[in-house]
């Protein structure tokens, strides 16, 4: 990767609202919308700031309704911001939708971009003619991909046939065929098997690998971003609360730990006991999940493990001592279900 | 962008367009059984027509001053169009579930007109059945009913349909265009609007004022069909110079149509409520 | 709404047989053994029973068996086909409600409907007119099982409606069809949906040719009754033989 190149992907303060319409129940309602219609004015991406090199391979993660998919709507031109500027490319995609379309692929996971009747090869052939592509690059480029992705045997059969796995295959490669430098995937995994999906992943590896292809995912699936991302990007109503590496968002979010305590024997009173012993420790919380165990959960950003052993260990009988340090997939996944609350990132 | 640079691109388009849906076409001749079926089911719908009036004028000889191949004429003029229109762009029926899903987003990031590519949706083959009868219909009708064949008449003829061609495709992205506005919009109403062709395929003469003005007006289905048979037919009345008009009712309709299509995209991208 | 729409839609060709008719009538008295008067009556009412089974419970019936959700159905302990008459006529309760009102509407601001014949008439009206009924869901339900075939529904949709238009008599009355058509419109079970209420209706049959006329829709009632339910048997177990 070269960190001196511009950016492929960049935004400053990319914000959309969108204005929807505020109707009252009933036809009662409908009748005084078309009078007076009231609006209510939604937030949803707010001062977006991004900056993504080529070759880059990034993922956008946050909760359902967090502004991902209105951020790739934003990049990809299929909605013209409310403020703030966008280049794709070296171009504005919403100005110059046509263009940016050019020299993009999108995966959209649920849905297809084949037609639904007709013969796989046939869409791509149609493909081949809506990108303009001279023979010899498509020729080259169709080959290349029905190498890598095996599609030879699906060439002849409709798309509405083929099982979900063989769809995303060739979904990807109706994505790649005008051979884009950046491929935005939006959940592309969804309802894929777990060897496809690992097939899907190993084809990304080697298209970002290989052809320096620039990557924009965004996915709840955490085995993707894992595997497939350097850098990720975390976004929670509308702002943007993370970017950086993936291994980085354990020293910044991970302060929540705990202590788990196996006890020498089944105790009926051993959580009365820990929660006596911390009584004066902020933000600690002590369960028994079984009999013979308690739990402590703590801000690390208050108390330190060392504090709370000291504690414990007088008030119960211990024989073991294990410190869960919370790993970035504990973290994702708290965002995702909304029980973890993020700073604004500076 | 210079005048040939624009040719070209026209070009390109045309013969995208062409490709798009010969390949559909032909993918749904492959599946013979669906394909007859179609053929069948349209061609009875529109069968079941005919067959009234051969009842009909079994019973009388004329028809507010038409006969029977007068009134052919008037059923294949209104049957061409519709078929070339369901054959080659019947694709705008598909909008509005292309919004509503979401999918009308796929369509934007491609490199080619989103109204190409809804126009080239669809292609259903139904529409050889349509367009077989009404071909057969011109034929007899304009021969069995006399008819003066002049070269003049067969050119007015071949404009009249491009033009009612037109007139048809822009309706059918007309109505269908109120998917952007109202999402939950009842399917119902394109489709009672463009039933409302049915009327084209007889006489206005026999129909009420508030008719006339339905199908001349609000939604100028005449214009494909009875004013084009006043002209072809050489019958005398004052309305005949209509016929000479459907051109400029398409060309009215088509700017009407894609400067509300402008409005649509820009409301569907966020721009301007 | 969208069933009124839907039925508003079929109505259309109401105006234009009204128009069609009004004109051929201006030449002479009686076209056929009928009058204007009772020309209009049939056109409307003709309309408003044929939309009684229709678009909606023809597609729900392809659409079970097309999307596979036939598979479910047949998990109930019940009688397919009787499960899909006993759907239809839930369905039929609003559409036949609306298109009451319509025709009660249109018939006293536009048509001027004459009333039945007679109060026997009236009576025996609505025993044929609810036989007629039975008739066109089963014979819906017959064609719906062709989509274990084919998944063109929609064709099949235009097919079925174009032909139960014709030889029911919705869009002309079979006395004054071409000679074959009226001779196979006649034999055919179809007559019983809308032309035999209707000539009932009109005093059109009396005494004995009534009693015929009665006598072949129930005929073809019981026929379609057993026929439909081996059909499905037959159409099944061939699907399944297929493994389709």
């Amino acid at each position: 990767m070269d960190t001196n190149a511009a950016p492929i992907i960049e935004a400053k303060g990319l914000t959309k609202h969108f204005r929807r319409p505020v109707k009252e129940p009933g036809l009662k309602g409908a009748v005084r919308h078309l009078f007076r219609p009231a609006y209510a004015d939604v937030v949803a991406v707010e001062g977006v700031n991004l900056s993504i090199l080529p070759g880059e391979s990034v993922a956008y993660v946050g909760p359902n309704g967090a502004g991902k998919s209105t951020t790739v709507k934003l990049l990809t031109g299929i909605l013209v911001p409310t403020s703030g500027r966008v280049t794709v490319n070296g171009l504005t995609p919403f100005e110059n939708r046509v263009e940016n379309a050019r020299r993009i692929g999108v995966v959209f996971g649920q849905r297809t971009q084949l037609w639904w009747d007709i013969p796989v090869g046939e869409s791509f052939r149609l493909l081949g003619d809506i990108y303009e592509l001279p023979d010899e690059t498509y020729r080259a480029s169709f080959g290349e991909l029905i190498d890598v992705l095996d599609l030879e045997p699906l060439l002849r059969v409709p798309a509405r046939q083929l099982s979900l796995g063989q769809r995303m295959r060739c979904d990807l490669a109706a994505s790649l065929l005008h051979r884009p430098p950046i491929l935005y995937l939006d959940e592309p995994t969804i309802g894929l098997d777990v060897s496809v999906k690992a097939r899907f992943r190993e084809f990304i590896r080697y298209m970002h690998r290989e052809r320096g292809l620039t990557v924009m995912l965004t996915s709840h699936d955490l085995g993707d971003i894992e595997e497939l991302c350097d850098r990720m990007v975390m976004i929670d109503n509308g702002r943007i609360v993370y970017d950086g590496a993936l291994s980085e968002v354990t020293t910044r979010f991970g302060w929540e730990r705990a202590v788990h305590l196996t006890l020498t024997e089944p105790d009926e009173s051993a959580l009365e006991a820990a929660s006596r012993a911390l009584g004066n420790r902020p933000g600690a919380v002590a369960t028994q999940p079984e009999p013979t165990m308690v739990a402590v959960t703590f801000d690390s950003r208050e108390t330190t493990a060392g504090e709370l052993i000291r504690d414990l260990a007088t008030a119960l009988a211990v024989t073991d001592i294990r410190i869960e340090e919370p790993t970035a997939e504990s973290i994702i996944r708290r965002l995702y279900e909304g029980d973890l609350v993020f700073e604004q990132a500076e | 962008m210079t005048w040939s640079m624009n040719l070209s691109r026209l070009r390109g388009n045309a013969r995208l367009y062409a490709k798009l849906q010969l390949i559909q076409l032909r993918t749904v001749v492959e599946y013979r059984a669906d394909f007859w079926i179609g053929i069948l089911g349209a061609s009875l719908m529109h069968g079941a027509g005919l067959v009234f009036i051969v009842a009909l004028f079994g019973q009388i000889d004329e028809l507010g001053g038409w006969s029977a191949w007068e009134v052919a004429v008037l059923y294949g003029l209104t049957l061409i169009p519709a078929g070339l229109r369901e054959l080659f762009a019947d694709g705008p029926w598909l909008l509005r579930s292309l919004v509503n899903s979401g999918e009308f987003d796929r369509l934007l990031v491609r490199p080619v007109s989103p109204a190409m590519q809804v126009a080239t949706r669809l292609a259903s083959i139904h529409g050889v059945g349509q367009l077989s009868l009404g071909l057969t219909l011109l034929i007899l009708g304009t021969t069995r009913s006399g008819m003066d064949w002049t070269l003049w008449k067969a050119i007015f003829l071949l404009v009249s349909v491009l033009s009612s061609l037109g007139l048809l495709i822009a309706i059918g992205f007309l109505v269908n265009m109120i998917g952007f506005w109202e999402p939950s919009a009842q399917s119902a109403i394109p489709t009672a609007y463009a039933m409302l062709i049915d009327f084209a395929k007889f006489p206005l003469d026999i129909y009420s004022n508030v008719i006339k003005v339905l199908v001349t007006v609000v939604a100028p289905y005449a214009f494909i069909s009875y004013f084009p048979a006043l002209v072809l037919l050489d019958k005398e009345t004052p309305w005949r110079w209509l016929g000479f008009a459907s051109p400029l009712v398409t060309l009215l309709a088509v700017l009407l149509t894609s400067w509300l299509w402008r409005k649509a995209l820009n409301r569907y991208q966020g721009v301007g409520h | 709404m969208t069933t009124l729409f839907n039925i508003l839609i079929t109505f259309i060709w109401v105006f234009i047989l009204y128009a069609l008719w009004d004109a051929a009538f201006s030449e002479t008295g009686a076209i056929a053994g009928y009058s204007w008067d009772e020309m209009r009556t049939y056109i409307l009412l003709a309309y408003g029973i044929n939309a009684l089974v229709g678009w909606r419970v023809a597609s729900q019936m392809m659409g079970t068996i097309r999307t596979g959700e036939i598979t479910r159905e047949l998990t109930r302990p019940l009688n397919y086909r009787s499960t899909q008459l006993a759907a239809a006529a839930g369905m039929s309760v609003v559409e036949g409600l609306i298109s009451l009102v319509l025709i009660l509407v249109l018939g006293t601001l536009l048509f001027d409907v004459q009333p039945p014949d007679s109060p026997v008439a009236a009576a025996l009206f609505a025993v044929a007119l609810l036989a007629g009924f039975v008739i066109k869901a089963l014979c819906i339900f017959l064609i719906s099982l062709l989509c274990f075939w084919t998944l063109n529904s929609v064709g099949l949709m235009w097919a079925q409606q174009a032909v139960i238009s014709v030889l029911s008599g919705t869009l002309i009355p079979l006395a004054m069809m071409p000679g074959a058509l009226r001779v196979v419109a006649e034999v055919l079970p179809l007559r019983g949906i809308v032309s035999t209420p209707l000539q009932i209706y009109l005093g059109k049959a009396q005494g004995w040719d009534l009693a015929g006329l009665l006598a072949l829709q129930f005929g073809w009632l019981a026929v379609l009754w057993f026929f439909s339910d081996w059909a499905w048997r037959k159409a099944f177990n061939a699907v399944e033989i297929q493994g389709g």
